[in-house]
């Protein structure tokens, strides 16, 4: 069931309307509710792995108590160890066994040796990499004596299994949601509010920029031996809004979702593409991946308290292996590893943190420095979308070689895209402050702006379902 | 007390916003309202003309896409045959469509004798149906056949559309509303209607623009993504034709030699469908290959797809007369 589908569109209020009005008298009845609608949730898209949601839950959920029981240390690590070597044994198994496999063949058959590993049919269960990352997050708190964990299995596996960012996140930490899971919810209408108007904005990103985007990156990258340079830099610039349309949607769409269930998960975005640095869009950019690897990998890696090297090793690490989570493919691997390249002249000079603030505050157009800075930000940013999006590293390198051509000074092909992203960007700067940028104070404007907003939707969805690109990771 | 306010306030921005899409949706219409004005609305023409028919009378049918409107004279066959044929072909109809065309004009026609459906290859691919359909489907007197259409013809999702979403509907026409208020045309040279649901172009194609932009180039025809919905009307169609005792015939009219040398794999388009005909018994023939008729691009075609007057009078005369010669609806 995709959150821009008419599915969604019947499920939520459905839900809502049960959630509040029938099983909203005490918390245990809303939390029973909810597992329910969100197992239903994952079950419509295969319910063959909704027993393994159920068992990672249930794994995490028993070693969280064994963790926290055990009196000496060693076993403590015994219990840590089973939890993460089978989340991550079943995570390796679903996404990474064929790639695995087929890098084995080639290097012995680099040896000469010829093998035939076998090569699976293996489905990718959705949102397998999220909701493994959200167990462990769980299971390491506890470790890290954090957390105490919870005795109540509905609160826990509600926890892993909430259906607003069971498949794509948010990666929400068990410090932050469990609590909430724990109280019960009562309407309010200011968060209810808040949360149809950010999935109104987050479906306009996703139909309206995403997937009209994905349209025309579709073509240029299918034929990019075709294309003049500058055809090839504005595919590369799509790329960049149909990636933030998409993901940042799909979030905006299950924060909103869950506010309308009394609930707030961490955000994910905050304006990425208005970032003066890669320090700074990587503090924008898929909020809770990144602090999820600062917190459970670069910090226990020693993080910057051991020297200046080991921070640089540190960095290159979690990048590549963010690079990695997102798939099993050297193109992912070398789009982090270019990020890494891209941040460590900022840590090497200590100049990673510098900005912490929102840009041009307080003012409506940035300075000359600003605009030289986030537009330099940004085509570094498109560089590396392009392995992203690209088949193969040879294909990504092939079409910047297209791209840094002397045909990147003529006229590109397929610029109808142009004005509705920089519509988009005009409203999100003037309202970079806010969470959303649907806070009008006029109420006429405000009803104007979401009716035609609900319109351009209307019109611009283009034909056919589109998926989220988020779900294959 | 609060959970009331946002249910009221989002109640009224919802029909608000529903309103606001009713007129849009009719906005989105006035190019459809131009072409009935200026008598290039070829889909109500055909259809009121159609529904002037004396009952019984007609004894054979041209279904299809705008291949068939456009290719099959029937007023010329008629005055040569004796007969009495009516051309039923829609832009971009697809094969569930038709069916239920077919379904349609039988229910009021049980006289038609002889079937002659254009298959078009592409339409196999068709995956929507609001947009295609409409064009019948709105112009259709309500009986069990146009219900059935209504029923099995649309998925849920297209229906809560067609009655609720006028904006989305016709959410291809927004581009003419610019292009109106700043006099462009958008629309070209659509032909005229004749009668009997035949639509004549008099228009040369430009050889030139023809291999500049075309439709057709490094075109693949891939059984892989054929809509099997759309295979399975196709079956439907013979096995409605076989149960009230029509003739049932398949034609593929030509496209431009410069149209037909762009796709990669002719013969597989060929071969697919006459395995298909086969299987079903139903007669074939495939004229898809210009060269067949000798046809000229500039000629005897109007754009990268269809044939102007010219390739359709060939059509008609040397293809379609001798193929229904024969026919029950002559014999009649």
């Amino acid at each position: 069931m995709l959150f821009n589908s008419y599915n969604y569109a019947i499920f939520l209020p459905l839900v809502f309307l049960f959630y509040w009005f029938i099983f909203g008298r005490n918390l245990k009845s809303q939390n029973v509710f909810l597992l329910a609608v969100s197992y239903f949730f994952y079950g419509s898209w295969d319910y063959r792995f909704l027993f393994l949601l159920a068992f990672s839950t249930f794994l995490d959920y028993y070693t969280g108590i064994r963790i926290h029981r055990s009196q000496s240390q060693a076993m403590r690590k015994t219990w840590l160890i089973i939890s993460v070597g089978i989340n991550l044994g079943f995570l390796m198994f679903f996404k990474y066994y064929n790639f695995f496999a087929d890098q084995a063949v080639a290097f012995l058959a680099a040896f000469g040796l010829k093998t035939s590993l076998w090569s699976l049919q293996i489905i990718l269960p959705v949102g397998i990499s999220f909701y493994t990352f959200h167990g462990l997050s769980y299971v390491f708190d506890i470790y890290n004596r954090k957390i105490t964990p919870t005795e109540n299995v509905v609160d826990y596996s509600l926890f892993v299994a909430f259906f607003p960012l069971l498949v794509a996140g948010p990666i929400e930490r068990a410090t932050h949601l469990l609590p909430q899971m724990k109280q019960h919810r009562t309407f309010q209408y200011t968060q209810a509010v808040e949360g149809m108007r950010q999935i109104l904005w987050g479906l306009f990103k996703k139909i309206v920029i995403a997937d009209n985007c994905a349209i025309e990156v579709n073509k240029i990258f299918g034929n990019y031996e075709q294309m003049s340079g500058s055809t090839l830099a504005l595919g590369a610039f799509y790329f960049a809004f149909q990636i933030y349309g998409d993901f940042s949607g799909y979030s905006d769409i299950a924060l909103g979702s869950a506010r309308l269930l009394g609930f707030e998960l961490l955000r994910n975005f905050n304006y990425p593409y208005f970032s003066r640095d890669i320090a700074e869009f990587w503090r924008r950019w898929h909020i809770s991946l990144s602090s999820w690897f600062r917190d459970y990998l670069y910090f226990p890696l020693g993080g910057s308290r051991n020297g200046k090297w080991t921070s640089v090793r540190n960095t290159i690490i979690i990048f590549v292996v963010s690079g990695f989570w997102h798939g099993a493919n050297w193109t992912f691997i070398v789009w982090g590893a270019l990020n890494a390249l891209y941040f460590l002249p900022l840590l090497l000079s200590d100049r990673n943190r510098m900005h912490i603030d929102i840009v041009a505050q307080g003012k409506i157009f940035p300075s000359l420095k600003e605009v030289f800075a986030i537009g330099l930000t940004f085509t570094l940013t498109c560089i590396a979308w392009v392995f992203f999006r690209a088949e193969s590293v040879t294909q990504a390198v092939h079409y910047l070689g297209g791209v840094f051509s002397p045909s990147l000074f003529t006229m590109p092909k397929y610029a109808g895209m142009v004005p509705a992203i920089g519509l988009q960007l005009l409203v999100e700067w003037r309202m970079r402050n806010h969470v959303h940028p649907l806070v009008f104070r006029n109420p006429f404007v405000r009803w104007a702006v979401y009716i035609a907003i609900a319109l351009a939707i209307m019109v611009f969805v283009p034909k056919g379902e589109s998926t989220f690109i988020y779900f294959q990771f | 007390m609060e959970m009331r306010k946002f249910i009221i306030r989002l109640s009224i921005i919802a029909t608000l916003t529903w309103a606001v899409n009713l007129f849009v949706g009719y906005l989105f219409q006035m190019r459809f309202r131009d072409w009935e004005r200026t008598g290039v609305f070829f889909e109500p023409m055909r259809w009121r003309e159609f529904h002037k028919t004396p009952p019984n009378t007609l004894t054979a049918a041209y279904l299809g896409s705008s291949h068939a409107y456009r290719s099959f004279d029937a007023a010329y066959i008629d005055s040569v045959l004796r007969i009495n044929s009516f051309n039923f072909g829609g832009s971009g109809q697809s094969l569930i469509t038709t069916y239920h065309v077919l379904d349609y004009i039988l229910e009021k026609q049980p006289g038609i004798k002889t079937v002659v459906l254009e298959v078009y290859f592409k339409v196999l691919y068709q995956d929507e149906q609001i947009r295609n359909a409409n064009f019948a489907f709105k112009y259709m007197d309500w009986n069990d056949a146009k219900w059935d259409f209504w029923w099995k013809g649309f998925g849920w999702k297209e229906k809560i559309t067609m009655v609720l979403f006028p904006t989305h509907q016709y959410q291809d026409q927004w581009k003419y509303i610019p292009a109106k208020i700043l006099g462009m045309n958008t629309d070209g040279v659509r032909g005229e209607y004749q009668s009997k649901g035949y639509v004549r172009s008099t228009r040369n194609a430009n050889y030139q623009k023809l291999l500049k932009k075309n439709q057709f180039k490094d075109y693949v025809f891939d059984t892989a993504a054929i809509n099997t919905e759309q295979l399975e009307n196709l079956y439907k169609m013979a096995e409605l034709c076989r149960k009230k005792g029509v003739r049932f015939v398949w034609v593929m009219a030509p496209i431009p030699p410069v149209s037909y040398s762009g796709i990669r794999n002719p013969e597989q388009i060929h071969s697919f469908m006459q395995q298909k005909a086969d299987s079903l018994g139903v007669p074939f023939h495939d004229y898809l290959n210009p060269a067949k008729m000798q046809l000229i691009d500039s000629v005897h075609f109007f754009d990268d797809n269809h044939m102007n007057f010219r390739g359709a009078d060939l059509f008609t005369r040397n293809i379609i007369l001798p193929l229904l010669a024969d026919s029950a609806a002559v014999k009649k």
